[in-house]
């Protein structure tokens, strides 16, 4: 897990407009329970948690720093580096376990050349695995999580904008066989 | 919609909606639940709509996208009332032939109906496929007929009717008495009262409290709260309505997985609409109840399953549990008496309600009443989500309903209640289903994943990987949770990397009793199950190894476990 928060060094400039539009539609007095919303909020526009977003979070909300890095290293969703556009997700449930998803899983680290929880370097593909996504009975599972371009900021690795989750593609009953098929059509869309 | 301002009104409607309702219509239901969805079911359903467009049809026809129909495995489903045809596995091929032959010369697709496997029977109805017949359908009753996305779909099908019903007739310790008398037990594991709960809660001081619909569904392997979460929302909002009612709460929260989008979409759009109606807020139909309903997404954390952790995570904080006593019936969310019941829970409360706890407490076992809704998976022919009374037996449900063990296998195992059940072999397969029979042969209901595994699986594997995902869980408050799940899995990896020795075996079996009895929630209490219940049924299998592992040597002498030959990760 890459669970260390970092400055991002090619471009820090990230647009905070839209988050502050959304904080600013919260209330004014913030409390704990407002954290988690908010930083998925963050996740969800940026694709991943910047630091800088999260140091504007902590300035606006009052509410420390170390209290959100301690909420964003214990729930498995967030993520303090930048993913791909498409993240995909392995099930590890017990169900596509037992149907050989540690071999699909296999297959996607050589497809892609990462180890799972890594991003390609061209940012196009995360490989990451899940615990159980309620499909079983069409086990193993891949999700793949679908993105776009956002306006809503700019900068990151990915100079012309980040990623917005625009929701998830099920792939059911998988194989190492026909895992490479999906990826390519994945691989072959270009950017709009 | 107009707000509906007293029950009279409720009744108004859903007496005019059933008017409305066309019988001589030709309605099609295309399953749109998460499974069929994999295999394209929304496709099915656009060309459907399509294709009825372009004839003309849209009359004649009734086109519907219903919530999960538990045939995952057949999907994509569509079920055309009323002549109860069931085709599946639909291609997109398909539609424009159902359409000009089913739906306008009554002629049946043979491609697209069901056969049976073992008698090689092709059958027609659904009410006649054996996957179908040998269930009990009460929380699922409505899934896969009514549209999820629609409160009006709900009513005319007699929706919130217990909610009415109460409101007319019972006062709010009538229904924790009603429920009560029900025997009805929490399904999300733990097997508590439901009515004691809601007694406590109830008689708890104070006048703030809460109500927590527990949709974490965190076990792998499992998805009966998705399924009732996304075909049928309506049902658990009306169950919460009459909790609150009974306990006095105002304010209430459903948490949901974050790997749940669907449900979390569907739910929130079932708050919307029955807010707007005036079933959810202030005044509800004109009485002095008043009760909101807002959405908690999870973060990713099994451990938020858990009751104390859930509410640590709407609080805002790391979601670690806490020791208990003060149970949240006490003081729970804010320090607020707060009542957490899981989604089946809650969806079996308007049934109770409407039928009554005389009519309820017939179904199932002496201490186990009702129905109970499971997710079958692993190596088993019909996957999919069924619901049986309690008292069924393992053999009906894995080999009458399930199908039996893929590829013609033989069957070795099954694991019920996910990371903290136990596995079962063939011997007490006749076990009937209720949580103290479980219990006694080492598993546990949970919270109703089914996962069947075949002779080719290795149980030692098969344990090691309930251990891994336990202690990747582990949210590491607790010393015997933290360090000993992990030094439980180091010992599995020796034992699987071919360097296990006897006394491993003790060591794994002690390690367990004590992670069991020291933990300090039910992650760590329960982690152990399957690596004891492996130990116990599978001895062999782990023996085996280790016979292997010495190659006819002597053993390597055991060592002594010191700080310098463990990993410390
Ligand atoms: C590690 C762990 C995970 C749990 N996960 C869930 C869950 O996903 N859903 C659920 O309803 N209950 C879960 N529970 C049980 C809850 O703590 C609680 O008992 C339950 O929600 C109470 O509702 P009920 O009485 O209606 O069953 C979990 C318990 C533990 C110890
Ligand atoms: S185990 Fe993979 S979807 Fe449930």
């Amino acid at each position: 897990m890459n669970k260390k928060m970092q400055k991002n060094q090619e471009s820090p400039d990230i647009e905070l407009q839209k988050l502050e539009d959304y904080i600013d539609k919260f209330h004014t007095k913030f409390d704990n329970s407002d954290i988690i919303p908010i930083l998925q909020f963050v996740q969800d526009i940026y694709g991943y948690l910047p630091c800088d977003a999260l140091e504007f979070v902590s300035k606006k909300t009052h509410i420390p720093l170390s209290r959100i890095y301690g909420i964003s290293t214990f729930y498995a969703h967030f993520s303090f580096v930048p993913r791909g556009k498409y993240t995909i997700k392995v099930c590890i449930g017990t169900a596509c376990h037992v149907r050989g998803a540690e071999k699909v899983n296999a297959k996607l680290e050589e497809l892609l050349n990462i180890k799972n929880g890594e991003t390609t370097a061209d940012y196009k593909f995360t490989l990451e695995s899940v615990g159980c996504v309620g499909t079983c009975a069409l086990g193993p599972i891949v999700v793949v999580g679908t993105s776009k371009k956002s306006e809503a900021c700019c900068g990151g690795p990915l100079k012309s904008g980040r990623n917005v989750s625009l929701g998830d593609k099920f792939h059911g009953q998988v194989t190492p066989e026909n895992i490479e098929e999906i990826i390519n059509k994945y691989q072959g869309e270009t950017d709009e | 919609m107009n707000k509906l301002r007293s029950t009279k009104e409720l009744h108004a409607l859903r007496e005019s909606l059933k008017k409305d309702q066309k019988n001589d219509r030709i309605s099609l239901i295309v399953c749109g639940g998460t499974g069929c969805e994999t295999f394209g079911g929304h496709d099915i359903y656009d060309a459907f709509v399509e294709t009825i467009k372009n004839k003309g049809m849209e009359d004649a026809v009734d086109i519907k996208k219903a919530g999960c129909q538990g045939f995952c495995e057949r999907g994509p489903l569509v079920v055309i009332k009323p002549a109860d045809i069931f085709y599946q596995k639909v291609k997109k091929s398909d539609v424009q032939k159902i359409i000009d032959e089913t739906v306008i010369k009554g002629k049946v697709l043979e491609n697209a109906i069901y056969t049976d496997p073992q008698t090689r029977k092709k059958i027609v109805k659904r009410t006649e496929i054996p996957f179908y017949t040998k269930q009990l359908q009460n929380v699922l009753r409505y899934n896969g007929f009514i549209e999820p996305t629609s409160i009006h779909d709900y009513i005319t099908v007699g929706g919130y009717s217990s909610l009415e019903k109460m409101l007319d007739k019972m006062s709010s310790s009538e229904v924790v008495e009603e429920i009560k008398l029900s025997g009805l037990r929490g399904r999300g594991g733990a097997g508590f009262p439901t009515g004691k709960k809601w007694e406590i809660v109830r008689n708890a001081p104070g006048d703030i409290k809460y109500l927590i619909c527990n949709g974490d569904e965190g076990d792998p392997g499992a998805f009966m709260d998705r399924a009732i979460l996304e075909g049928n929302p309506h049902q658990v909002i009306e169950g919460m309505l009459i909790g609150a009612y009974a306990m006095g709460c105002r304010k209430g929260y459903v948490y949901i997985r974050a790997e749940y989008p669907m449900a979390v979409k569907y739910v929130q759009k079932a708050i919307d609409q029955a807010n707007e109606l005036g079933i959810l807020g202030q005044n509800i139909l004109g009485k002095d109840l008043h009760f909101e309903i807002e959405i908690k997404k999870g973060a990713g954390a099994f451990v938020c399953g858990e009751e104390t952790a859930l509410i640590a995570s709407i609080e805002g904080l790391r979601g670690m549990p806490r020791a208990k006593p003060p149970y949240p019936a006490v003081s729970g969310l804010w320090k607020k008496p707060t009542c957490i019941n899981n989604v089946e829970t809650l969806a079996n409360i308007p049934i109770i309600i409407e039928k009554g706890a005389s009519w309820f407490n017939k179904i199932g076992t002496e201490n186990s009443k009702g129905t109970k809704v499971f997710a079958l998976a692993g190596n088993i022919n019909n996957t999919g989500l069924i619901e049986v009374p309690m008292g069924t037996t393992l053999r009906e449900i894995i080999f009458d309903i399930g199908g039996g063990v893929t590829k013609g296998r033989k069957f070795k195992a099954v694991q019920t209640g996910g990371p903290s059940g136990g596995c079962i072999p063939e011997d007490f397969l006749d076990t009937p289903i209720d949580y103290e029979s479980l219990q006694k042969v080492g598993s546990i209901m949970g919270s109703g994943g089914l996962v069947v595994v075949d002779d080719k699986t290795s149980m030692v594997e098969f344990a090691r990987y309930f251990i891994s995902f336990s202690q990747n869980e582990s949210c590491g408050k607790c010393v015997p949770c933290r360090i000993g799940t992990k030094r439980m899995l180091d010992i599995l990896d020796k034992i699987l990397g071919g360097k296990g020795t006897e006394s491993d075996l003790s060591v794994l079996w002690e390690l367990g009793k004590t992670i069991h009895e020291t933990s300090l929630c039910g992650l760590g209490q329960s982690a152990p199950n399957p690596v004891l219940s492996t130990l116990k049924y599978f001895r062999n299998e782990y023996e085996s190894l280790i016979n292997k592992s010495s190659d006819g040597k002597t053993p390597e002498k055991d060592k002594e476990i010191t700080p310098e030959n463990v990993s410390t990760k």
